[in-house]
């Protein structure tokens, strides 16, 4: 578990080292999560070292963003004074997202089951 | 009042505070099973009634909470893992995955800019409404790398989750036939909210839904950029 972590730890700093030297629009987060895939996909880490850190990570992730949402306090007159287009954008756009991903899903898995 | 802004200046309160309200939250939303009451959100809500009646500015709370939110980067990169096992199951179907979320996000981030704009918003609350379909941390990353204000997407990004596990089950099984595409509408849409209720309607749905999370959060971090330079 702990040969996990410091894997995953190694990955995120490695991730911000070369979003910070290549100045990418890419966070470190995500740099190091791709990766850790490769590294994985190419069998360069054996996915039992990472398997048992990662599922502990991911299994309550929701728990971590909290302190982050809270931060909304520091905003609610922004989001009072704009509700509207807000709550708009929000709407259609989650449709746009739903309709669209999923209509390319059933063309284009169904032509792959043939 | 004052007692509890007292108690709020220690770390340990502070911690112990958000992940016991979390822990009730959670054993609220096991026995109800509604996505309106998710924990995430509710745990917020109360927190800032809490802190905002006994006066503690959100600075006290966020330093004494740094240890909860630096556990976002290293779950990011875990993600990385899930991709991974879910890539070995799902290979069949890699190019519709693929197209279906890359497409997805560049819809997700396009609706946001027309829309917000249509309705006069300004730009940096558009633009911390673009990742908003996209999980949290990666979501903020992506925020605050383009002018967004990252607390904000993670608002927005509950929203929107909450939205479309709610919305998403009346329509998506309707409007859809095969189970990639049921899983695809959801996990783009709504991420992990959107997943807890693609495993409702099976595994394969689960899966792939499971799989967008991961997918839209690199696709949305790729696009955004270049999307929003043909805007401002």
């Amino acid at each position: 578990m702990i040969r996990g972590f410091m894997l995953i730890l190694a990955m995120l700093s490695l991730g911000t080292f070369i979003n910070e030297i290549i100045d990418l629009p890419i966070p470190g987060n995500v740099i190091g999560m791709i990766i850790l895939f490769l590294c994985l996909y190419f069998k360069i880490i054996p996915y039992e070292w990472v398997k048992d850190a990662a599922q502990s990570l991911t299994r309550r992730m929701s728990l971590f963003f909290i302190p982050a949402g809270v931060g909304m306090m520091e905003y609610l007159d922004m989001i009072q004074n704009n509700w509207l287009m807000i709550g708009v954008t929000i709407v259609g756009s989650m449709f746009a997202v739903m309709l669209s991903a999923g209509f390319a899903g059933e063309f284009l898995g169904k032509k792959e089951d043939k | 009042m004052e007692v509890i802004n007292h108690l709020f200046e220690s770390e340990t309160f502070a911690l112990a505070a958000t992940l016991g309200l979390f822990l009730i939250f959670e054993a609220i939303y096991q026995k109800v099973k509604t996505p309106l009451l998710n924990p995430v959100l509710m745990t917020i809500i109360t927190l800032i009634v809490i802190l905002k009646l006994s006066d503690v500015q959100y600075e006290t709370y966020q330093a004494n909470t740094r240890m909860i939110h630096f556990m976002l980067g290293p779950s990011v990169v875990a993600l990385g893992v899930l991709l991974y096992e879910q890539l070995k199951t799902i290979g069949k179907n890699a190019v519709a995955i693929l197209s279906a979320t890359f497409l997805g996000s560049v819809m997700g981030v396009l609706s946001v800019i027309l829309i917000g704009k249509l309705f006069g918003g300004g730009e940096d609350l558009i633009i911390s409404m673009v990742p908003k379909s996209v999980t949290t941390p990666i979501a903020m990353a992506v925020s605050a790398q383009n002018g967004g204000i990252p607390s904000m997407t993670a608002v927005f990004v509950i929203i929107v989750g909450v939205l479309g596990a709610s919305i998403g089950p009346l329509i998506v099984p309707r409007v859809f036939k095969t189970a990639i595409a049921k899983g695809l509408a959801m996990g783009s849409c709504a991420h992990g909210i959107g997943t807890a209720q693609a495993i409702q309607m099976g595994m394969v749905e689960g899966a792939i839904s499971g799989l967008s999370i991961g997918l839209m959060g690199v696709f949305t971090t790729l696009v955004t950029p270049g999307i929003l330079a043909l805007f401002y």
